[in-house]
């Protein structure tokens, strides 16, 4: 089995699964910026 | 057994939830309200905040509202079963498990609390998770199934965002915020009491003693026009205080002889239409009276005598 096709959702579980690990990503990821965000306007004085 | 086997037994917990399902329990329609009454609150409040902050405080607001939200479908798993309404929600539907409800809406409301604390300021913070303690200990845990009085006290933890974003801007409690507190406050009890009138069959079966359960429809529909009474009068307050002027004046003037006359038909009307009528017509009430605070404070503050803009004097 190539490797391509490791990546493939075996089933409806893992396809869902999938979604919510992107989800979780896409969060913490968004925090990350956030959160860097809010330490340089707070270091500027606001 | 198999390497496809043993991975779907380790993620059968909540395996069939979709990314959705985690966000309805949020309960994202009420923290539509809760968003925009706290981004009023942030809008009119006197002083200056950074545009970045003030997303982060009504972020905060958002999340943490639904945080609660999450931890009471936890609790309310057994009536919310039970009940049409909610029937559907991802726990009683299977789609999530509660202790992972419980664990999504913990997390979230102390992170988020801590967030509004360091990038805002504690007082907002604090309220923040007074109005989320409020909501799953007072409302939810004693009072929801006790009394039919758990609306009206338990009302005060969905009064409290507009008081979080005014704190948010000033860094503190005061009387216009109260105001805005209690004006929220006293719209709960007609606005759900509309709701529980053409719902009570649903509420009875789930053993919840809201008022037309416990007391009867009749006495349910005198106390809503007694709130409402209350409620019209109450709006002015915000142009007694100062902070608003003639603009939300005519508004809230207008929607309180409208939420009255709604009130009365429903006190004269036996049917479900007049109740219905209302609970959409209280929705568009406290909806288009804050977006009044906001538009006046947006075009013409200086026209109201307001003290400043929080996010308008940025700078």
């Amino acid at each position: 089995m190539s490797a391509m096709a490791k990546r493939e959702p075996r089933s409806e579980v893992h396809r869902k699964q999938r979604m919510k690990n992107y989800a979780v990503f896409a969060a913490l990821l968004g925090l990350i910026v956030l959160i860097y965000l809010i330490t340089i306007v707070r270091i500027g004085g606001a | 057994m198999t390497d496809t086997a043993l991975s779907l037994n380790t993620i059968q917990v909540g395996a069939n939830a979709r990314v959705g399902d985690y966000l309805a329990l949020l309960k994202p329609r009420v923290m539509s309200l809760v968003v925009f009454t706290g981004f009023a609150g942030l809008f009119v409040a006197p002083g200056t905040l950074h545009p970045l902050l003030a997303a982060v405080a009504v972020l905060c607001i958002a999340i943490g509202a639904g945080a609660a939200g999450a931890i009471n479908m936890w609790y309310d798993r057994d009536i919310d079963a039970i009940m049409e309404r909610t029937r559907r929600r991802p726990i009683p539907s299977g789609l999530i498990e509660p202790a992972e409800a419980l664990a999504f809406g913990v997390t979230l409301s102390l992170f988020y609390v801590m967030l509004m604390g360091l990038a805002v300021n504690w007082t907002a913070a604090g309220l923040l998770a007074l109005a989320n303690g409020f909501y799953v200990f007072v409302y939810t845990i004693w009072l929801k199934r006790r009394t039919p009085q758990n609306i009206v006290i338990g009302g005060a933890a969905g009064a409290f965002p507009p008081m979080i974003g005014w704190a948010a801007v000033s860094g503190t409690v005061e009387l216009e915020s109260i105001a805005l507190f209690l004006i929220i406050f006293m719209w709960t009890p007609p606005h759900f009491w509309a709701l529980a009138l053409y719902r009570a069959g649903d509420y009875a079966a789930a053993g919840v003693p809201m008022l037309p359960v416990v007391a009867g429809p009749e006495v349910t529909r005198r106390q809503i026009v007694f709130y409402s009474a209350i409620l019209a009068p109450l709006a002015m307050t915000p142009v007694v205080l100062g902070f608003a002027g003639w603009l939300y004046a005519v508004i809230a003037g207008l929607l309180g002889l409208a939420f009255i006359a709604l009130a009365v038909q429903v006190w004269r009307e036996t049917g479900e239409r007049a109740a219905r009528r209302l609970f959409g017509f209280s929705i568009l009430y406290l909806f288009v009276l804050f977006s009044a605070l906001i538009a006046e404070q947006a075009l013409a503050p200086r026209f109201a005598g307001l003290p400043g803009t929080g996010l308008g004097l940025w700078g």
